[in-house]
């Protein structure tokens, strides 16, 4: 009984461990997938870089990106540490990466390579062929072991004059005004209001108006933009046609800087739009360049009304005054806004971190060397001077060299300025000052009417004188004579200068008087 | 002569700039408001479903077809190839009826995973951004952007965050959003273990073995 009773029992047992076993089999229960991260990733990269406007592309707010990089998790488990690093070529180190620390499955990051380039980029001045290096890496699980990955993007970097006027590629540009100058705000990159050649330019055209302050009143500011035009004019700035591909967008285009335009005395409509643009906004007033369909000029902004003062920057060649070419600026403008139109607010777009690149030094007499001439100063330079040495009794003056010089006899030098003025020295020995001045006015009234309108004393080389200024009329004529009579030596002597009588006397005393200042006695 | 030239030229241009001045001015350009409305639903995964509601004036909504004839070149405004961000799914709707442009698209990976927390950007450091309301998961921003070919954009953003989002904190100096999100378990399964069946199998033969030659040894 306990034999069987034993068997039994391991049968019921097992037959127990049987049916429970397939109970729990019947029970689900939960368990958790074993999954792996799946990293995807599409690189988009510019096709140019623009070197003139390099500054642009490392600041992350203008959002130029020379690199994008888009990656998904396509897995079903978290990435971690994801980085991306980049460099061009050449022309930047490896970037220093943002980490995510985890990219679940199915999101996705967007990683931006802003390169900081160095201004070596400035000094290209033609394209130059680079490469864009992206490095990612990842580990596929926490504290795992790194994975990564290179790949190589082709780029071209512009010279430093070099302009894309459009960022949309050809298959998606429509050929329309906007799509032709979508890269409009990097114009800010060309104007150069603190680059000191053109500040100077500025400065010499302030001055020539009265040296205004220009951003004082809206007067003021006109003024001062006239004597920056007239400046212009004077020094022969020319416009110049721009080839016919040029606003078609569909290549780069060389667009020079302000300082350019000075030096070559010439530029293109948008040239000379920055040219101008820069002038005024060294003289602290804000200025546009505005873009329409085939040309480009300036538009200044007067300091209080707000008012804009378009110009024509193409009437340079015509050496139209200022006023006109205000007045043609003002027919163009209303053309502009009759159709598509972009005024590049240069001001704003610098303001932003679109500044030019560090132009090359030049010497503080660069404009005086590239030819620039403010009118004032081209004034009648004074003459160079010589000097006549009497030999006998010893005397000398200083004379500008383009007078004419005579000795009509042995006791008398006369000179003759090209303007009509007449000299004369003459001496006699024996004569006090008073017997030589009888003589002169002897000599005078024979031939004319003298009449004296000043007499005093002075001092000539020291010399106790008496300074007398008539006006002498004669053959019809009136005119000024200004005498001096002295003695020295036992030598009388009389220093006379006369012009006929005119409103510019003053002047003409002026340079009598410097050359009379230079006789002197003696040896 | 070349002197006497040169005089005249100088008192040319000394009378020019002598000459009273009476200038022909314009007036600025008329600048045209754009009242934007955008809605941004972020999603689990960082991502954000965005509406975008562009109403004019009847001027301004002329003007702005002026500069945008085509539809491409308005999915371009949306869409720009240098766009920071990733946007997919665009699509437009022009009411010329009411002046109104609306858009909806999706921007991939909106939102990034910090590993403790996720961050949004609203916009980019310095910009001048109003924070107007918060109300649990959503937040209300407005911002008016620069005049920029004719227009100055007014902005009104509504960022509605993952429901389960907490600990939301806005930072005006970075603008940008902080929130929690609680990390979702990785999903279960549920299975059978075959372990089960083969000890079920090997035990109930056991039995029947064991009770078969018990039954053939009495």
């Amino acid at each position: 009984m306990s034999k069987i009773s034993k068997n039994m029992l391991i049968t019921i047992i097992l037959f127990t461990i049987g049916i429970l076993s397939l109970i729990l089999y019947f029970v689900p229960i939960q368990v958790t997938p074993v999954e792996k991260p799946k990293l995807e990733y599409k690189i988009l990269t510019v096709t140019h870089i623009i070197s003139g406007a390099y500054k642009v592309y490392g600041n992350p707010k203008l959002g130029l990106w020379v690199s994008k990089v888009i990656l998904t998790n396509k897995g079903g488990a978290p990435l971690y540490d994801l980085k991306v690093l980049y460099r061009v070529e050449g022309y930047s180190d490896w970037s220093e990466g943002n980490l995510y620390p985890i990219l679940l499955p199915n999101s996705t990051v967007i990683d931006l390579y802003y390169p900081i380039f160095s201004s070596e980029i400035a000094k290209l001045t033609t394209s130059t062929p680079s490469n864009v290096k992206i490095k990612i890496t990842f580990t596929m699980e926490q504290n795992g072991k790194p994975q990564e990955f290179i790949e190589t993007k082709p780029v071209t970097i512009t010279g430093v004059h070099d302009f894309i006027f459009t960022s949309i590629p050809p298959e998606e540009n429509t050929g329309t005004f906007y799509d032709i100058f979508d890269n409009y705000p990097l114009l800010g990159a060309w104007a150069t209001p603190t680059d000191p050649v053109v500040m100077k330019f500025a400065d010499m055209g302030n001055k020539l108006a009265g040296g205004a302050g220009a951003s004082l009143s809206d007067e003021e500011a006109l003024k001062s933009l006239e004597g920056m035009w007239a400046l212009s004019v004077y020094n022969e700035i020319q416009y110049k046609t721009e080839p016919e591909a040029f606003w078609t967008g569909k290549i780069s285009q060389y667009i020079k800087y302000p300082r350019d335009v000075i030096r070559d005395k010439a530029g293109t409509c948008i040239d000379t739009a920055l040219f101008f643009a820069s002038l005024a906004m060294s003289q602290g007033l804000r200025a546009y360049v505005t873009l329409m369909p085939g040309h480009a000029f300036p538009i200044i902004v007067l300091p209080k009304s707000g008012n804009l003062i378009p110009i024509e920057s193409t009437a340079l060649n015509t050496k139209s005054s200022f006023k006109e070419a205000i007045e043609s600026g003002v027919k163009t403008f209303s053309e502009a806004i009759k159709g598509p139109y972009i005024i590049v607010d240069i001001q704003s777009f610098q303001a932003m971190g679109i500044t030019p690149p560090e132009l090359e030094p030049l010497p503080v007499d660069v404009l005086e060397k590239w030819g620039i001439k403010s009118p004032t100063a081209t004034q009648p330079q004074q003459p160079k001077m010589e000097m006549y040495s009497n030999p006998l009794p010893k005397w000398s003056i200083s004379y500008p060299n383009d007078w004419a010089i005579q000795k009509p006899n042995p006791n008398e030098v006369d000179f003759y300025s090209p303007e009509g003025i007449e000299m004369v020295i003459v001496w006699g020995q024996g004569y006090d000052k008073e017997g030589i001045r009888s003589l002169v006015e002897s000599y005078l009234s024979e031939k004319g009417s003298l009449e004296i309108t000043q007499e005093k004393e002075i001092q000539v080389s020291g010399v106790p004188a008496i300074l007398v200024v008539y006006t002498y009329n004669t053959m019809d004529k009136v005119y000024l004579i200004v005498a001096r009579y002295l003695d020295y030596g036992g030598y009388g002597y009389s220093i006379l200068y006369d012009f006929i009588s005119t409103d510019k006397q003053e002047t003409l005393i002026n340079i009598c008087e410097s050359i009379v200042a230079t006789f002197k006695l003696g040896g | 002569m070349k002197q006497k030239v040169c005089l005249i030229i100088v008192i040319v241009l000394l009378a020019l700039i002598n000459m009273p001045i009476v200038s022909a001015q314009v007036e600025p350009p008329v600048v045209y408001e754009m009242d934007n409305k955008v809605t941004f639903s972020v999603l689990e995964n960082g991502d954000a479903q965005v509406k975008e509601v562009i109403s004019l004036s009847a001027a301004g909504f002329i003007e702005f077809r002026k500069q945008y004839p085509m539809l491409s070149m308005l999915a371009r405004l949306f869409k720009p190839k240098n766009i920071p961000l990733q946007i997919e799914n665009l699509k437009i709707d022009i009411d010329e009826t009411n002046n109104k442009i609306t858009a909806t698209y999706i921007i991939k990976g909106a939102s990034i995973n910090k590993r403790d927390y996720w961050e949004l950007i609203v916009a980019s450091e310095g910009e001048k951004v109003t924070l107007s309301a918060q109300t649990g998961n959503t937040l209300v921003f407005t911002f008016t952007g620069p005049v920029s070919v004719g227009f100055r954009i007014i902005t009104t953003s509504t960022v509605i965050l993952p429901l389960d989002a907490k600990n939301i904190k806005f930072d005006e100096t970075t603008n940008k959003i902080r929130y929690e999100l609680p990390q979702k378990a990785a999903p279960m399964i549920f299975t059978s273990n075959i372990i089960f069946l083969v000890i079920a199998g090997i035990a109930i033969i056991l039995a029947i073995v064991n009770y078969v030659l018990k039954r053939k040894a009495t």
